[in-house]
C-alpha cells in the first residue's frame, strides 16, 4: 500500500474513530451498542428459527434463501447509498485532501480499503452472531460463509464506487437508472419468494443465490465460473472508472447518511409550509413533517418499510411450518417500527442539529421544537406502522386481533418517537452518518419501546386474552400507554433548557 | 439611561481551559457596544452566555434589569445573529424568515408583514421562493443577518455581522442597528473589524484571552495609549500584555 493511501485511509478512520480515542463515554456506547447488536442478531436468528422453523444446515434450501436475502439486502444498501454518494468524502477532505496533488484513484483506493473496514467494522459482529445461530449446531459452515460474505462486501463497495463516481461527473440520470436496475434485480429473489413464484432458471443466475449456495458448500457447476466472471465484469469496471479525474466535482458525500447532498433540497416544493396561520404548536408540527418530507427522510422511510415488507413476507413463505405467522407478524412490527423514528432522529442529527440555535434563542423556542418533532415523529411512525402491519397481514391472509394489533402499532410508535427524541437530548454531539452512535439510536428506541410496551405484548401473545380482550384491559392498557407517554414527553421537555447549554459548543 | 444589557463577573471555561474570566460590561439603552478582541479571546463565549446558548460558571447577565436564569423570557426582547449560522438548508427564504418570526413570537398575521418588509429590505425579494441550499454563501449570510430583525428586537447581540457581506449588505446592516437604538433599544457587537468599529460603535470593551483589558468610549481609548486609531490602540494594548 503505497504512503499516500496509507495517509488517507488513517485521516478517514481517525475522523470516524477518533472520538473513541479522546471521549470514555463513546467508547462505553460503543461496547454497549455491540453487546445490543450481537444480542438482537442472536435473538432475531431464533426467532427465525422457533417463528419460521429453519433448524441449522438440515433445512438447506430456507437457509440458502435466508443468506441470499441478507446478501441482497448489503447489495441494495451499498447501491442505494452509491446512489446518493458512494464515496465518503467529508468537507475537510474535499478542502485539503482533494486539492492535494494526489491521483484520483489514490484517494479512491483508499476510500475503498476505509469503507471495507468500515462495514466489517459495523456489520460483521451482527452478522457472525446471527449466522451462527442459525447454523447452530454446523459451524462448520461459518468459515466459508465468511470468506463469501468478504467477496459480498467487496462487490459491494466495489459498485457503490462506480455508481458514485458516475454522479459526481454529472451522469446523473445514468447513475439513477442503473442504480435502480441493479436494486430491482437485487430484489428479484425476495419477490419471487413473496410472490411464491417458483423461477429457477432466474434464481441459479443470481449473484446473491450464487454466493449463498457458495457460503454453505452447496455450490452447483456453473456457481464459481459464474462468480468469476461476475467479479471480472465489476472489478474491470472499477478499473475503468478509477481512472476518471473525479476530484473537480466531489462535493461532501455521504455525511448526510441516507439523504441528498444539500444542493438539492428540490424534494416536495410543493409543499408549503404557511407561517401567517395557526397555533404556534400546530405550527411546528406541520414544520416537522415537511422538514422530513424535504429532507430525504420520508422517501428513505418507505424504502426501508417495503424492504422490511418484501424480507419478511418471503420469510413466511419460506416457513412452511411456521407455528403462528400471524404473531410474527405483531412481533416484527414492534420490532421495526422503532426503525422509522431512529431513521428520523439519525437524519435530523445531520441536517437539523445545528440549525437549532433559532430555537434555542428563542423564548421557550426550545421546548416548542421538541414538542412539534415528538408528535410529528408520532404521526410518521405511526401511518408507517398501520401501513407496515396491514401489508403484513394482507400477505400473510391473517387479521385475528385488529384491536390490540392496532393498539400495539400505536403505542411502539409512541414510545419509539419519545425514545428518540429523549436521544436527541442526551447526545453531546451530531453523530457522523452510520457510525457507532447511528447505532445507538437505531438499538435503544428498538430495545426500549420493546421493553416498555412488554405488558401489551404479552397480552397481545396469550391468545385467550388476545382473542377477546376484556374493557377492564383494555383500560388498564390505555391508562399504562396514556401515563407512559406523559412521563417520557414531560422528560423531553423539561430537558429542553439543559439541551440548550448542551447545544451552545456546537451551534 | 437605564442599563439594557449588564454583565458582572462573568467566568466560563471549557475543561480546564479558561474562556471568559471576571467580565463585566454594561450596555445603555441607545448605544452600540463593540466587543473586540483577537481570534480565542471569548467574544462568542460571551455572545452565547447572553442568548444561554451556553451556562455561566459564575456572574450574572441581567438583560433589560431581569436575571436571565430567572426566566427564559428576555429571550424575546433579543435579536441574535450567531457567528457561522447554520441555515435550514430545505426550506425557502420566505419559510425560513417566517419560522423566525413564529419562533420569535410574533403573531402570524404581523409575520407575513415583517417578513415582507425584511426582504425588502435586505433586497432578498426576488429569492423569497428559492430554497436556501442553493443560495450562495454571501446570499444566506443575508438571510440569516435578516432574521435577527424579524421580531424587533429591543436588544441586538450580533457576532461578526458584517462578515461575508459586501458593501450593500454592510450598509443595511448599520442602518437597521441604528434604527433598533434609535428606537430606544441597545447593540452589542462582537468583531474583528476594527475600523468599522471605530466608526460605528459608542462604546467598546476590548477582551484578551478572556479578560477585559479596556473599556469605554472609543477616543478615550485611544488617548489613553496615545493612538491615531482604534487599530493601533488594539495592538498597543495587546501587545502589552
Amino acid at each position: 500500500m503505497s504512503q499516500s493511501i496509507q495517509a488517507i485511509l488513517a485521516l478517514k478512520l481517525k475522523q470516524y474513530y477518533g472520538t473513541l480515542r479522546i471521549s470514555a463515554i463513546a467508547r462505553i456506547s460503543t461496547i454497549i451498542t455491540y453487546f445490543l447488536i450481537i444480542f438482537s442478531a442472536a435473538g432475531a436468528a431464533i426467532l427465525m428459527r422457533g417463528l419460521y422453523g429453519i433448524a441449522g444446515i438440515e433445512d438447506l434450501p430456507r437457509i440458502i434463501t435466508a443468506i441470499a436475502f441478507m446478501f441482497s439486502t448489503l447489495f441494495i444498501f451499498e447501491i442505494y447509498l452509491g446512489m446518493k454518494g458512494g464515496i465518503t468524502a467529508l468537507r475537510s477532505e474535499v478542502d485539503f485532501i482533494l486539492p492535494s496533488p494526489i491521483k484520483p484513484s489514490t484517494y479512491l483506493i483508499a476510500d475503498l480499503i476505509f469503507q471495507l473496514i468500515f462495514l466489517n467494522v459495523i456489520l460483521t459482529p451482527a452478522v457472525s452472531t446471527f449466522m451462527a445461530t442459525l447454523l447452530y449446531p454446523d459451524e462448520r459452515y461459518l468459515l466459508t460463509f465468511f470468506i463469501f460474505y468478504e467477496i459480498s462486501i467487496l462487490m459491494a463497495v466495489i459498485m457503490a464506487h462506480i455508481l458514485g463516481i458516475l454522479n459526481v461527473k454529472g451522469y446523473g440520470r445514468i447513475t439513477k437508472i442503473l442504480g435502480w436496475t441493479l436494486i430491482t434485480f437485487m430484489l428479484i429473489p425476495i419477490i419471487l419468494n413473496m410472490l411464491d413464484m417458483q423461477a429457477r432458471s432466474i434464481i441459479v443466475f443470481h449473484p446473491s443465490e450464487i454466493l449463498a449456495r457458495l457460503a454453505v458448500g452447496a455450490q452447483e457447476t456453473l456457481d464459481i465460473p459464474l462468480l468469476v466472471i461476475c467479479l471480472a465484469v465489476i472489478l474491470v469496471s472499477y478499473l475503468q472508472a478509477l481512472r476518471i479525474k473525479i476530484f473537480s466535482d466531489v462535493n461532501p458525500l455521504l455525511t448526510t447518511g441516507f439523504m441528498e447532498p444539500s444542493s438539492r433540497w428540490t424534494k416536495f416544493p410543493y409543499l408549503k409550509l404557511d407561517f401567517s396561520k395557526g397555533s404556534l404548536h400546530s405550527y411546528l408540527i406541520k414544520f416537522h413533517l415537511i422538514r422530513i418530507c424535504r429532507d430525504g427522510s420520508l422517501g428513505t422511510s418507505m424504502l426501508f418499510l417495503a424492504v422490511f415488507v418484501a424480507a419478511n413476507m418471503s420469510l413466511s413463505r419460506i416457513a412452511w411450518s411456521s407455528l403462528r405467522p400471524e404473531l410474527a407478524s405483531t412481533i416484527l412490527t414492534a420490532l421495526y417500527i422503532p426503525l422509522i423514528p431512529a431513521l428520523l432522529t439519525i437524519n435530523w442529527n445531520v441536517t437539523e442539529r445545528m440549525n437549532l440555535w433559532s430555537p434555542a434563542s428563542s423564548s421557550n423556542g426550545l421546548r416548542s421544537y421538541l414538542d412539534g418533532m415528538l408528535l410529528s415523529y408520532i404521526i410518521v411512525s405511526t401511518l408507517f406502522a398501520i401501513g407496515f402491519y396491514t401489508l403484513m397481514n394482507i400477505m400473510i391472509g391473517e387479521n385475528p386481533f385488529m384491536i390490540l394489533d392496532l393498539f400495539l402499532a400505536l403505542t411502539t410508535s409512541i414510545t419509539s418517537s419519545a425514545i428518540s427524541t429523549l436521544m436527541v437530548l442526551r447526545s453531546k454531539k451530531p453523530a457522523a452518518a452510520l457510525s457507532h452512535l447511528t447505532l445507538l439510536y437505531t438499538m435503544i428506541p428498538m430495545a426500549g419501546s420493546m421493553i416498555l410496551d412488554l405488558p401489551l405484548l404479552i397480552i397481545r401473545a396469550l391468545e385467550s386474552l388476545a382473542t377477546n380482550p376484556p374493557p377492564s384491559l383494555l383500560a388498564f392498557l390505555i391508562t399504562y400507554q396514556l401515563l407512559l407517554f406523559l412521563i417520557l414527553r414531560q422528560g423531553i421537555l423539561s430537558a429542553s433548557k439543559n439541551l440548550a447549554y448542551v447545544l451552545g459548543n456546537s451551534v | 439611561m437605564e442599563d439594557l444589557l449588564q454583565i458582572k463577573g462573568l467566568w466560563k471555561s471549557y475543561g480546564g481551559t479558561l474562556a471568559v474570566a471576571d467580565l463585566s460590561l454594561s450596555i445603555k439603552a441607545g448605544k452600540i457596544h463593540g466587543l473586540l478582541g483577537p481570534n480565542g479571546a471569548g467574544k462568542t463565549t460571551v455572545v452565547k452566555c447572553i442568548v444561554g446558548l451556553l451556562k455561566p460558571d459564575k456572574g450574572e447577565i441581567l438583560v433589560n434589569g431581569v436575571e436571565i436564569t430567572s426566566s427564559e423570557s428576555y429571550k424575546s426582547l433579543i435579536g441574535y445573529l450567531p457567528e457561522d449560522p447554520a441555515l435550514p438548508e430545505y426550506l425557502t427564504v420566505e419559510e425560513f424568515l417566517g419560522y423566525l418570526a413564529r419562533l420569535r413570537s410574533v403573531k402570524p398575521q404581523e409575520a407575513k408583514l415583517r417578513v415582507g418588509e425584511l426582504m425588502e429590505i435586505f433586497s432578498l425579494t426576488r429569492l423569497k421562493h428559492e430554497f436556501i441550499g442553493s443560495l450562495s454563501k454571501g446570499l444566506r449570510r443575508r438571510v440569516a443577518v435578516a432574521s435577527a430583525f424579524i421580531h424587533k428586537p429591543k436588544i441586538l447581540i450580533l457576532d461578526e455581522p458584517f462578515l461575508g457581506l459586501d458593501p450593500e449588505g454592510q450598509l443595511k446592516v448599520k442602518s437597521m442597528v441604528k434604527d433598533t437604538v434609535k428606537r430606544g433599544g441597545a447593540a452589542l457587537i462582537s468583531t474583528h473589524m476594527l475600523d468599522t468599529a471605530e466608526r460605528f460603535c459608542d462604546t467598546v470593551t476590548i477582551v484578551y484571552m478572556g479578560r477585559e483589558i479596556v473599556s469605554g468610549d472609543v477616543e478615550s481609548i485611544k488617548q489613553v495609549v496615545d493612538a491615531n486609531s482604534l487599530e493601533e490602540a488594539f495592538i498597543k494594548l495587546i501587545n502589552r500584555r
